[in-house]
């Protein structure tokens, strides 16, 4: 990876960096807590296929 | 001729009616590994260890000690996966001067399944980075043309599958180290669910997106090794406790066309099949014509934020290795390869709003993907959209344009890297040069079964999982 390479990667992946901290700010709202490892909300699937072949997500 | 093509469940038969043997198996994959050295796949072969291991997996059948469907024949482990005795050097300078005290969960639970480990594949330095071009451990070369890379960062596992060297081989998958590997390889690799598999004795990338998943060359020995390996384990407390559903043997007790008839499958038709090299459009159109062909239920689905996903990906995947690799980057930042130290370098620059707000982000495009997929069983996109580059590109033309690799490369396996969910890549053809194209289907948290499934499915409608690279003949013979 030459010079011009290395900073052209850096400026992008700084930039959407950037971007991403500003669409949040703007689009997702303050109850929105950060993901942690992991916590996988409730998915009730009981009104879906009928496949009960299928885990909840919850955690103990 | 090397019988490790076939089907885990046909080798399976053979070894029990004694038309083969795990020595005779096992014999077959080192010498495949070595008449294929030129292809980087792996980074230690462990030629003692693995004879032992087959010569007691033949002395157990032989006693009437059955474990079960991995018995006697050879898998690989990735070169950041703990095996006891050797050194898990992660394709890296800096790790693994000492031997593994212990097997990581992973690698005794396939032991245990009676799995024989033959050796250590080529990885991306760290798992950070996509064309397993290792500085310290060799350039890894894909086996449908060398001059192209094999992704990465589970390179040499995608590799070992696809030039039969092993039935199956262990990768694994942070931002799509799995998945892409499994892709341009053409053969078929899950991510599973993060808290589905242990990692446990496997070196850290991302902690909040880390996973240990398969590769085989199809869904259904894909299936088989995530039964084996899958599970709470006490040295992991991101683990699930509850029991795990076996995914195999629900695809072998129907015909596998039942799996397609009515599953709902869910498509992002403005991002998945725009943006791609045609051949790839192409091929994910043909595959989704065949599912509906088979019964499946085809819908188009919104899903907020796809747009934004890879940046903030872009951010958790940055951030997190360079806090892993904090100390080694201010104390020997020249023992680290030219890109990964860049990446670990980028990552030093976000600030910790930026973190926060992209781990917010994931959270919200979490929920947001689910009631998206309220309606659907799986969601099917391209897991890349191209297919094996050069070794050394720097960027590639999509629709006639030059587009950021990085963008390129995360664009789809992001949606289940951010989200948590697991994937599954099957292979779907070949491009007009040749090189394998991979679909990726995607389900919510903890439903391997329902990937595993429409992927066992749509194999049994297609031979694209039977095509081979054209690889030497193994000399050994039963």
């Amino acid at each position: 990876m030459d010079d011009t390479a290395r900073q052209a990667l850096t400026d992008e992946w700084v930039a959407r960096g950037r971007s991403i901290a500003v669409f949040v700010t703007a689009n997702v709202p303050p109850e929105v807590v950060p993901v942690a490892v992991f916590d996988h909300p409730h998915t009730d699937r009981s009104d879906q296929t009928g496949d009960t072949d299928v885990d909840d997500g919850a955690r103990s | 001729m090397t019988d490790l093509y076939r089907p885990i469940a046909e080798l399976a038969g053979m070894l029990r009616c004694g038309q083969t043997s795990a020595v005779t198996l096992t014999e077959q994959s080192i010498a495949s590994i070595d008449e294929q050295a030129d292809l980087a796949a792996f980074v230690h072969v462990d030629i003692e260890g693995a004879r032992a291991a087959a010569a007691r997996a033949d002395a157990e059948l032989t006693a009437g000690v059955d474990r079960g469907s991995l018995h006697g024949l050879p898998v690989a482990v990735k070169d950041n996966i703990d095996v006891q005795g050797q050194r898990t050097r992660a394709g890296s300078l800096l790790l693994g001067d000492e031997p593994a005290a212990r097997d990581a969960t992973v690698v005794t639970r396939l032991r245990a399944a009676g799995a024989v480990i033959v050796g250590r594949t080529n990885m991306h330095e760290l798992a950070w980075g996509g064309t397993t071009d290792n500085p310290h451990t060799g350039r890894a070369r894909n086996p449908w043309n060398r001059d192209r890379v094999p992704a990465g960062s589970s390179g040499g596992s995608g590799i070992a599958v696809a030039a039969g060297m092993v039935v199956a081989a262990l990768g694994t998958d942070t931002g799509g180290s799995v998945r892409l590997p499994a892709s341009v390889n053409g053969v078929s690799g899950l991510r599973p669910t993060i808290g589905r598999v242990s990692n446990a004795g496997v070196v850290p990338l991302a902690w909040t997106m880390d996973t240990v998943g398969p590769l085989a060359r199809t869904a259904a020995d894909a299936a088989v090794v995530h039964d084996a390996i899958a599970g709470w384990d006490q040295r992991d407390r991101t683990t699930r406790r509850e029991p795990v559903r076996l995914a195999a043997p629900g695809l072998q007790s129907v015909d596998p066309a039942t799996h397609l008839r009515g599953l709902r499958v869910g498509v992002i038709a403005d991002y998945a099949l725009v943006g791609n090299q045609p051949d790839v459009t192409a091929a994910v159109r043909d595959a989704l014509d065949a599912l509906a062909a088979a019964g499946a239920v085809l819908s188009e689905i919104n899903v907020p934020g796809v747009e934004e996903l890879v940046d903030a990906q872009l951010v958790v995947d940055a951030v997190e290795p360079s806090a892993m690799h904090l100390e080694l980057l201010r104390t020997r930042p020249d023992d680290y390869g030219d890109d990964v130290r860049t990446h670990l370098e980028i990552g030093l620059r976000y600030s910790g709003v930026e973190y926060v707000q992209a781990q917010r982000f994931r959270a919200w495009f979490r929920d947001g993907l689910l009631e998206a997929m309220r309606d659907v069983d799986v969601l099917v996109t391209p897991t890349l959209p191209f297919t094996a580059l050069p070794h050394g590109a720097e960027s590639v033309e999509l629709d006639g344009r030059p587009a950021s690799l990085t963008a390129g490369n995360m664009r789809y396996t992001a949606i289940g890297s951010m989200a948590g969910f697991p994937g599954l890549s099957v292979p779907i053809g070949l491009d007009h040069d040749g090189l394998p194209v991979g679909m990726l289907i995607t389900a919510r948290a903890f439903d391997e079964s329902a990937v595993l499934r429409a992927g066992h499915g749509y194999q049994a409608i297609t031979d694209h999982h039977l095509l081979r690279p054209q690889v030497p003949i193994a000399t050994v013979s039963g």
